[in-house]
């Protein structure tokens, strides 16, 4: 077990407390900071607050009475404060406080930190600039307006004058589409902190952004955070919630963290995925709780024509301590994966209630670079997961995904609309209480997944299993305790696997080429 | 709405209900249409309820409808549609999907496009303007958008064969446009030396854009192609060469709407493009303005479609914040 820093600002730090467990710490431990007690926690990754800038701190912890060795912490320099209120910021839940807010940031210069203390501050639309912390202090929420003209509007494509070159700004579902801005984003920007114990609340409810939700009425709905081509950026502490769609979307951007945030969604709410990466590389989400009506955590890179224009995949990205429950999917592949989906790897984490573990969604017609190449997922503890494996190659939830071209489970040519699955690898897992299959993977016929890995994995299933539909694909039954069910695959690895109270064969293999036991 | 001239409304409304009384089963489709086109820039009831009262005085008969031949009859699609709309009287969308039905079994030309001649492999790029932008308001509202595939499909194998487009054989990408002009000097003295093929392209330009403004957006990358096409289509059109052999007012009339449909939908640059349009239009305008004589319902028409893109927003996407949020129309 030891103590390690994971990053810090002028006034807070984040540290790590390795081999502990899994996002939750087995046991409660006390937290000392210069030599008093500070706090006490039960998370692996934890946020240490009010702190003083450019100031030495000594770091330690006790766990069941063992001293781990303390860190030394000198905190970030800071040039100054810019308090919103200062700036005619009401934060009384009533007043539009957005220009107030907006002119603080505008206005902080290098190294200094915009500050939103305690209170309810109205806002439709924040902008972040380059070079910014905005600190939102406990008890302070932004919380967001629900009207959609107090939104602006991010156009999807704007053409350029020479009419050879486009300047993408909106974004909805993998398409450069008109969307409102989100409550908090960031266009160009570089080098941000979001910071803070408090709360930005999008106040959604089925009586506006979740109301006829699939229609587009205006624009399309506003994420919560939208970063477009953003550069060193990180999310830290915050709580985010009710968030019209997608959560947090990072597009087109590098070099991001997500640590110790809390994203919360009513787990009926529509479309409202937590954390979608798209076309991003080098993405750290550490010590996040994720609880939503969609896929907690789904990576993308866009439809076709994003794709091939920008080919951009998300890559380099890793996912730890982090707690997944309720929602469609811990962490989901897709569905709009058509530049690809490489070097992902998700370890140490917890998913509890969701509907899948992993969740791959492709379908034919994401194109023939979409390849899904090096993910895998190590060290993770699913309880009460519906199906902890699903890779779902005949995703049907598009306008024209019911087409008889995507979901025929005959072999189509191969060609440029061809998506393909390389290297999916699961390793020291443990699902207990599972209800509808172990694993349903499907690869395409004409594309099978090169090589599937499963490594000390066990599956449990519940007494009380319930059944239900383990992908959303044409074909696919309800079904209850099935066991391993996979087909179209080239190599399939199984390692010390053990089934235990499936209904029926424990692996149902359809179009294998190679089974390694 | 900028510009509106009600005498020239007035003017266009009593030349569309005159040539109607001669036309033939597409003029009239073709004029009613129009009148349409001019409910929904002006949001005028009273051309709505003149559009309704055609529709059910040529076209009440939707089976006798079905069973001609051509392709003229899926102008009337729309026009179902859009009563259909207007009225909330279900039998008028009843019969855009009865009139739709005969899709499946419509013939094909060697090309593999819908075509009255299956033998042809003359491309009539005009047949386009009758088919798919009822095609395509048919699978988006009631067909389940199966036929997405079979849209796009028919205008990649007319547009690579017009165009003489070149395939793109690297892993980079390439415009679809840059593909379809590579050979553009080629196509611009073929339509120089050929009215008629220059009309057929104003069609096919309107089919396009009509088209784009009826599919549903998530489909972007269709959507993104059809406006290469139709950017491909209107940057010929324009040739100045071209432009200046046709002297046909319907014909300049019908690229008028074209054009300014596509600055309003943001397929092309306002600032660029809309000039062209209006001198044409403005010409059209003087004519019905200054000439006491019988138009044919096709010129009529042509003039209205293009008043109906003369009079709208084009400076700017609207979000039609005004209209319920609907984007385009």
């Amino acid at each position: 077990m030891e103590l390690i820093l994971v990053t810090k600002t002028s006034r807070s730090v984040v540290v790590e407390l390795t081999d502990s467990g899994k996002y939750y710490t087995k046991n409660q431990y006390d937290i000392y900071v210069n030599d008093k007690k500070y706090m006490e926690s039960n998370k692996v990754v934890t946020s240490i607050y009010d702190l003083k800038p450019d100031t030495d701190y000594k770091i330690e912890v006790k766990y069941d009475g063992e001293e781990i060795k303390a860190i030394q912490v000198h905190t970030n320099y800071e040039f100054v404060t810019l308090n919103v209120r200062e700036f005619g910021a009401y934060g009384d839940g009533v007043h539009d406080d957005t220009n107030a807010i907006q002119c603080a940031i505008m206005s902080c210069p290098l190294n200094s930190r915009v500050l939103v203390p305690a209170g309810e501050y109205k806002i439709s639309s924040i902008f972040l600039k380059s070079n910014l912390t905005l600190e939102l202090a406990k008890g302070a929420v932004l919380s967001a307006y629900t009207e959609r003209e107090k939104f602006p509007i991010l156009p999807g494509v704007i053409e350029s004058y020479d009419e050879k070159e486009e300047y993408n700004l909106g974004s909805w579902e993998g398409n450069p589409l008109d969307t409102f801005s989100a409550i908090v984003c960031g266009i160009n920007v570089e080098n941000v902190v979001i910071t803070g114990q408090g709360t930005i609340e999008g106040n959604t409810s089925f009586e506006n952004w979740w109301k006829d939700c699939k229609i587009r009425n205006i624009a399309w709905r506003p994420r919560l955070f939208f970063i477009n081509h953003c550069s060193n950026v990180t999310m830290h502490g915050i709580t985010v919630q009710n968030s019209p769609s997608w959560t947090i979307h990072p597009y087109f951007s590098e070099h991001l963290k997500f640590i110790d945030i809390c994203i919360k969604n009513p787990a009926n709410s529509h479309n409202t995925d937590g954390l979608d990466p798209e076309s991003c590389t080098d993405v750290l989400v550490l010590g996040t709780y994720i609880s939503v009506g969609d896929d907690c955590i789904a990576v993308k890179s866009g439809k076709i024509y994003m794709a091939e224009r920008y080919q951009v995949p998300t890559s380099n990205m890793i996912v730890r301590q982090c707690c997944m429950r309720d929602g469609h999917g811990a962490v989901t592949v897709g569905s709009e994966i058509a530049a690809g989906v490489k070097d992902v790897h998700i370890k140490d984490c917890l998913f509890m209630n969701t509907d899948r573990g992993l969740r791959v969604k492709t379908r034919r017609g994401r194109g023939k670079l979409s390849v899904l190449d090096d993910i895998s997922f190590e060290d993770i503890d699913m309880d009460n997961v519906m199906t902890p494996f699903v890779v779902n190659s005949f995703y049907f939830c598009d306008p024209d995904g019911k087409t008889e071209y995507v979901s025929t489970k005959k072999p189509l040519p191969v060609d440029s609309r061809t998506p393909s699955i390389k290297n999916l690898t699961f390793k020291n897992i443990k699902a207990t209480n599972c209800h509808v299959a172990g694993t349903y993977i499907c690869g395409l016929p004409e594309s099978k997944i090169e090589q599937l890995t499963f490594e000390n994995i066990d599956f449990s299933y519940a007494e009380d299993a319930k059944s239900g539909v383990a992908a959303m694909m044409l074909g696919c039954e309800e079904g209850c305790k099935q066991g391993m069910v996979v087909s179209n695959i080239k190599e399939l690895v199984l390692k010390n696997v053990h089934v235990v109270g499936c209904e029926g064969e424990a692996i149902v293999a359809d179009n294998v080429d190679k089974i390694i036991k | 709405m900028i510009n509106r001239n009600k005498e020239l409304e007035k003017k266009l409304m009593d030349l569309l209900d005159e040539s109607s009384k001669t036309a033939n089963n597409e003029g009239c489709a073709i004029i009613v249409n129009a009148v349409i086109a001019l409910y929904k820039a002006t949001s005028e009831k009273e051309y709505a309820d003149k559009a309704k009262q055609m529709v059910d005085k040529y076209a009440v008969n939707v089976a006798k409808l079905a069973k001609e031949d051509g392709i003229h009859k899926y102008l009337w699609g729309n026009v179902f549609y859009n009563i259909g709309d207007y009225t909330s009287d279900v039998k008028y969308i009843d019969k855009a999907v009865e009139l739709a039905a005969c899709f499946d079994k419509q013939q094909r030309n060697k090309m593999g496009y819908f075509s009255s001649n299956s033998e042809s492999e003359e491309i009539i790029l005009s047949d386009f303007y009758c088919t798919q932008p009822f095609y395509m308001n048919y699978d988006t509202r009631n067909g389940g958008k199966e036929h997405y595939n079979d849209i796009i499909a028919q205008y990649n194998e007319v547009s690579d064969a017009f165009f003489d487009s070149c395939k793109n054989s690297s892993d980079e990408y390439i415009r679809p446009y840059d593909l379809l002009m590579k050979n553009s000097d080629k196509i611009i003295k073929k339509i120089e030396l050929d009215k008629s093929l220059y009309e057929n392209l104003v069609y096919y330009a309107a089919s396009l854009i009509d088209t784009m403004e009826l599919m549903a957006q998530p489909l972007y990358e269709i959507y993104r192609k059809l406006q290469e096409y139709y950017k491909a289509a209107v940057t010929l059109l324009i040739s100045s060469k071209a432009q200046e052999n046709v002297q046909d007012e319907t014909v300049e009339a019908m690229l008028s709407y074209v054009i300014l449909k596509g600055c309003r939908m943001k397929a092309l640059q306002t600032e660029k493009y809309e000039n062209v349009a209006v001198d044409l239009l403005e010409k059209v305008f003087h004519s019905i303005n200054t000439q006491n004589q019988t138009f044919d319902a096709k010129y009529v028409a042509a003039a209205a479609f293009g008043y109906s893109e003369w009079i709208r927003n084009r400076e700017y996407q609207d979000y039609g914040i005004n209209k319920g949020g609907v984007l385009w129309s």
